[in-house]
């Protein structure tokens, strides 16, 4: 079997998973709605009943959600890989979630207290203004320590620095108002709206976009550093692309879905893994497609495993996403992890 | 017209040398060795030269033109570096890592012309290694690895080639084959070639020219490797005691 037949295939079978993960996820939740209903209601855009409701304003949106943010947070992961030039990082296991969560959660307190409307262009933005404060730390590290898990011990302790303080932030925070901003610190798809929509997909759709176009220099950058430099790549500037756009996926993911773990380190492995390909080209697309599909399975199971309880997605996410971070590690304690 | 020349130039990092006044050239057609004791600056002197770092005073030539009024893109279409940077990429054949030696030629997503596989091709045929195009890079031994990177290192067609110890993990055997592949490779372009090496035993059959480098930061003795490398001068370049080099190289 040729290798593009292969990916063809794999290609295929990620999107029908997808499809079907999506009808599964429509027809499941606290309120039974049968097929024939829901057909009816998607066919007539028919949003005028409560089973409408339920369908356009509750479940499609998160359902996209998980789509575009799953996938935004593995593509998040691979960029920083690529930057580490090591398969054990991601945004949340080195902290960078969790920056951009304390600066959402400064804002959201602030928004409350003051009373000012808070809207999605300034949570993105304060999520990008804390995680590149939390990258800036890892960065300097880093420098300092050439070892890979000296720099993932310092992102788990940024992490819980940042958990900490929001903690006690939320604690603070108006009554009313702790049940939504608890939830969201702990990672949800729940607070899915179609406003929100509208500023996530197109970034997401630009960062895909870009890594893409930046696929031939990532692929000559795997070779390392000096390689890289020797073929006439602006190393410092592809660097900062790199870290940049890292940031803007995973603070765009933290913003609205608050932070969530585990997909962005374990779903670029495990895209290399399944396509048994290290081309940038291929993995890009497929680290965010396999994203999608972990966040849509694991919300699904989040909320309909105990319901009418739901889980924090990342409750979840750990439970699968863990052990594939462990099984890499031991795949590579011969090197220089 | 020499490719490349050092006219007083000191090397080294963050403007402190590691090795002053250097003065050499290396020319068309000939391999360039520099030898010395570890830590006496072959690397930085070969970076240096490569343009991946500056030098601290003086200039490089490279075509008689400085080598920082090169553009990036000139300057690597000219010359091609092959350094002890290891390869850790899995999943990738050894067509894939030769292919990426094309970088400057591709396009935007890096798709091969007819053009580029037929240098790819003749490349990796050169060096020997087309037969192990669709094994997997990490799979092939190091003797195999090591000619793979020289694949790679002359898929962009260079003038001249820099490279770094490029045999010294191998066994005596495979320096050979390598060593064989390579001096062929100059003979049928002819290219100027820039080397570090540490094979004293192997010198006067690989290089035409032996730049030393001492172990006080400057050039030793620059000349042809069969007047230069006599056991006296090996015992004093290398810090050896009187007698030792014939009596384990002799």
């Amino acid at each position: 079997m040729s290798k593009n037949r292969r990916y063809a295939i794999l290609y295929t079978i990620l999107i029908l998973t997808i499809i079907l993960l999506v009808i599964i996820n429509i027809l499941s939740g606290s309120v039974g709605i049968g097929i024939k209903d829901i057909l009816t209601i998607l066919l007539n855009g028919d949003k005028s009943g409560v089973n409408g409701k339920i369908i356009f304003d509750i479940r499609l949106p998160r359902i996209i959600e998980a789509i575009f943010l799953g996938g935004a947070l593995a593509l998040s992961g691979y960029l920083l890989q690529t930057f580490f030039l090591n398969p054990i990082a991601g945004p949340y296991i080195l902290g960078i979630s969790s920056g951009a969560k304390l600066f959402v959660a400064i804002l959201m307190v602030c928004a409350l207290k003051v009373g000012f409307a808070m809207n999605s262009i300034m949570l993105v933005i304060a999520a990008f203004i804390g995680s590149l404060i939390a990258t800036a730390f890892v960065l300097i590290v880093s420098v300092r320590v050439r070892s890979m898990s000296i720099l993932i011990v310092c992102g788990v302790m940024v992490g819980y620095i940042c958990s900490a303080i929001t903690e006690f932030l939320v604690t603070f925070a108006d009554d009313s108002n702790i049940v939504n901003l608890h939830n969201w610190s702990l990672g949800t798809f729940s607070s899915a709206g179609w406003s929100d929509a509208s500023i996530y997909i197109p970034i997401v759709i630009v960062g895909i976009l870009t890594a893409i176009f930046m696929s031939k220099t990532i692929e000559a950058y795997n070779f390392g550093e000096t390689y890289a430099g020797s073929l006439g790549i602006n190393i410092y500037g592809f660097r900062v692309a790199l870290i940049v756009l890292s940031s803007v996926l995973s603070a765009t993911v933290t913003a609205f879905a608050g932070p969530v773990s585990f997909v962005g380190i374990a779903m670029p492995h495990v895209a290399r893994n399944i396509f048994k390909s290290e081309k940038p080209l291929i993995i890009i697309p497929a680290s965010f497609l396999l994203g999608s599909v972990f966040c849509l399975l694991c919300d699904l199971l989040a909320r309909s495993l105990f319901a009418p309880i739901e889980l924090s997605i990342s409750t979840v996410t750990a439970v699968f996403g863990a052990p594939i971070v462990i099984s890499m590690m031991m795949g590579r304690r011969n090197e220089n992890v | 017209m020499s490719e490349i020349v050092f006219n007083k130039t000191s090397v080294g990092y963050n403007g402190i040398p590691i090795v002053v006044d250097v003065n050499f050239t290396a020319d068309k057609g000939r391999i360039s060795a520099l030898i010395g004791p570890n830590g006496a600056g072959k690397s930085t002197v070969l970076k240096t030269a490569a343009g991946l770092i500056k030098p601290v005073s003086g200039q490089v030539l490279i075509r008689d033109k400085a080598i920082d009024s090169y553009s990036s893109a000139d300057l690597y279409s000219i010359l091609s570096v092959m350094m002890t940077e290891r390869v850790k990429v899995g999943f990738m054949t050894a067509f894939d890592v030769v292919r990426v030696g094309r970088y400057r030629y591709t396009g935007i997503f890096g798709r091969l012309t007819e053009d580029d596989r037929s240098v790819i091709k003749e490349s990796m045929e050169m060096i020997g290694v087309w037969d192990l195009r669709d094994r997997e890079y990490n799979t092939l031994s190091d003797g195999q690895k090591q000619r793979v990177l020289l694949a790679r290192a002359i898929v962009s067609e260079p003038g001249i080639l820099i490279m770094d110890e490029p045999a010294s993990f191998l066994d005596m055997g495979r320096k050979i084959e390598f060593f064989d592949a390579l001096t062929e490779y100059v003979r049928e372009k002819n290219i100027a070639v820039l080397i570090s090496m540490h094979e004293v035993e192997l010198i006067r059959k690989v290089a035409d020219k032996v730049i030393c480098i001492g172990q006080n930061g400057r050039i030793d003795a620059i000349g042809q490797a069969k007047e230069l490398i006599s056991p006296e001068y090996m015992e004093k370049l290398f810090g050896m005691k009187k007698g030792k080099y014939e009596e384990y190289f002799g």
